[in-house]
Parts: structure tokens; sequence; C-alpha cells
């Protein structure tokens, strides 16, 4: 990476949907410069892409469910995360090393919907137990303080 | 609570995968012009449904290659306390302050294993830390398409 990723990457953390025309000018270099460079960082892996944080309280939301699973002996990595991946509502799975072997998280509207999610949960092959925390913030799907990490110290 | 329309949500499903779609390309999938999609984005914006756009950055390139969810249990009033713990010693994705078998649940970047053991003993001797459990991630799966919007 060099100083004008650098400056690409500033940019877009600034503003992630400013135009390339615009950053180009502010660069003094040439717009197809910053697009190139832009698809050779998510080529790379540097960066992913974009999103959109959409507060799904405004329609009907609650929060977020937090839910922490032990699998069981039956366990299998790819057919387990796949039948859970089928479950509405639930858009991340994260598997992890330490106390725990899955981490979900999902959103649901209400009380009823989340306890409906942990029970299919629970009624699907290889889980073992399910420990839930909720949280009372529907912002989808990344909070605000991931946007206010800094990448550079300058 | 507001009620959304079916071209609302194509909209935001489009803008949620990549905040950067081409305004033409979500106006011929909803067969209206792109003046009408974009009149909706800034109704989306105003009525704060759409809150802001993120960069996905890949934390491993930029030398935090370490992701790991902490849950903590303690008093109250310590709350604060550890949130600056962790921001002081690595990059903070999350703060979420939680109901049941966690008081608090955060998502952060580390330098390394060694660096997320010093956040968690830092942690720990705190007054009233009752538990701190670290769970490192190492395979993430996302998907945003079955949500029941």
């Amino acid at each position: 990476m060099d100083k004008i990723d650098e400056g690409i990457l500033n940019e877009l953390m600034d503003n992630p949907k400013k135009p390339f025309l615009t950053i180009a000018k502010k660069m003094q270099i040439a717009p197809v410069t910053v697009q190139a460079r832009f698809e050779k960082m998510k080529k790379e892996g540097t960066i992913w892409g974009t999103t959109t944080i959409v507060d799904l309280s405004k329609i009907g939301f609650q929060g977020k469910a937090f839910l922490f699973i032990t699998a069981s002996q039956h366990y299998d990595q790819e057919s387990t995360i796949k039948s859970l991946s089928e479950i509405p509502n639930i858009y991340l799975i994260s598997e992890v090393i330490g106390k725990f072997d899955l981490l979900i998280i999902a959103v649901f509207h209400d009380i009823t919907e989340i306890r409906e999610i942990i029970k299919k949960i629970r009624n699907k092959k290889g889980i073992q137990k399910v420990e839930v925390s909720l949280n009372n913030n529907a912002l989808f799907p990344l909070k605000k303080e991931y946007t206010e990490i800094k990448l550079f110290n300058t | 609570m507001q009620q959304i329309d079916e071209i609302d949500k194509t909209i935001l499903k489009a803008l949620i995968k990549n905040a950067r779609t081409k305004l033409k390309e979500i106006a011929e999938d909803c067969k209206v012009s792109i003046t009408a999609i974009k009149r909706r984005i800034e109704n989306l914006e105003k009525k704060q449904l759409i809150v802001k756009s993120a960069l996905l950055i890949n934390m491993e390139s930029f030398g935090h290659p370490i992701i790991a969810t902490i849950g903590v249990n303690m008093d109250q009033n310590q709350e604060e306390t550890v949130i600056q713990i962790i921001k002081e010693h690595a990059k903070v994705g999350g703060i979420n302050k939680t109901i049941g078998n966690y008081d608090l649940c955060l998502f952060v970047f580390a330098k390394s294993i060694n660096d997320l053991d010093k956040v968690k003993q830092k942690i720990r001797n705190q007054i009233g830390i009752k538990n701190i459990d670290v769970n490192i991630w190492h395979k993430l799966h996302t998907q945003y398409n079955n949500l029941t919007i």
C-alpha cells in the first residue's frame, strides 16, 4: 500500500459514497486511477467493499441478540452452519475459539420472535447449549463505533 | 413505527449490500425513475432509517489480525472503566450493553493474542469485575438476505 492507496482510503472512510471523480480531483490524480486502486484493494482483500448502516428500530425491530453456542458431539462444521444460516434474521455466524464454539448474531422484533429463533437453534443437529445476551440497539449490519476506527496514525 | 413498501425494501437491501450501488441499477430493478429512487433515499435518511455508510475494512491488512468477542460481567459502575481500557488497547468495532449471560459484549480488533491477553488481565484486575470471557473468531459467515424487513 502506498500514499495513493492511503489517500483514497482516507477519503472513503470520511465518506464511503464519495464519487471517484471528487476523490481524483482532490488528490490530483486521474479518476481511472481511483477506480483501479479501489478495485485492486478489494481484490487484494485490504477492503471488502461498502455497506449502509440502517436503524431497524425505525421499522419495528427491538434489538439484537448475541447467542453463544456450545456444540455437541454431532456438530458438523459445514452442515450445522448451513442449517443455522437458514434461520430468518440470523445475519452473522462466527466460528470462535474460547469458551464457546459459535457466536451468532440475530435481530428481532420482539421477545416471542427471539424465543422462536433460540428454539430453532436448539433443535439443530450439533447444538448442545445456547447462552443469550440481548441488546436494545437495532443498528444493522454494523455499529457506528466501527466507522470511527482510525486506520492511520496521521 | 414506520411502514416501508417493497421499493424502499429493495433500496435498503441494495445499499446494505453495497453503499455505492448505482441509483440507475436500483431504478431499473424497481421499474421507477432515478429521481424517484433519489427522493426515496433522501426520505429514508430523513426518517433516520438510513444512518450512514461504512467502508468494510480488513483489519488484518492494518496490523490487527485478531478479532474477538469479549463478554464481561461486572458491577454496573464499572462499565465505563472497562470500555475505556478496551479503547486504549484495541480497536473497538462494537460496544453493546446487554442483559442475559453478559452485561457487556464487546467486539474488538487486536494486534496479537498477546495484546488481547493483556487487555483481559487488565480488565480482570479492576475492582468489581466478576467474569470475563474472550472468544477469538476464526471463521466468519455473514449474510444479509434473510432479514425479515
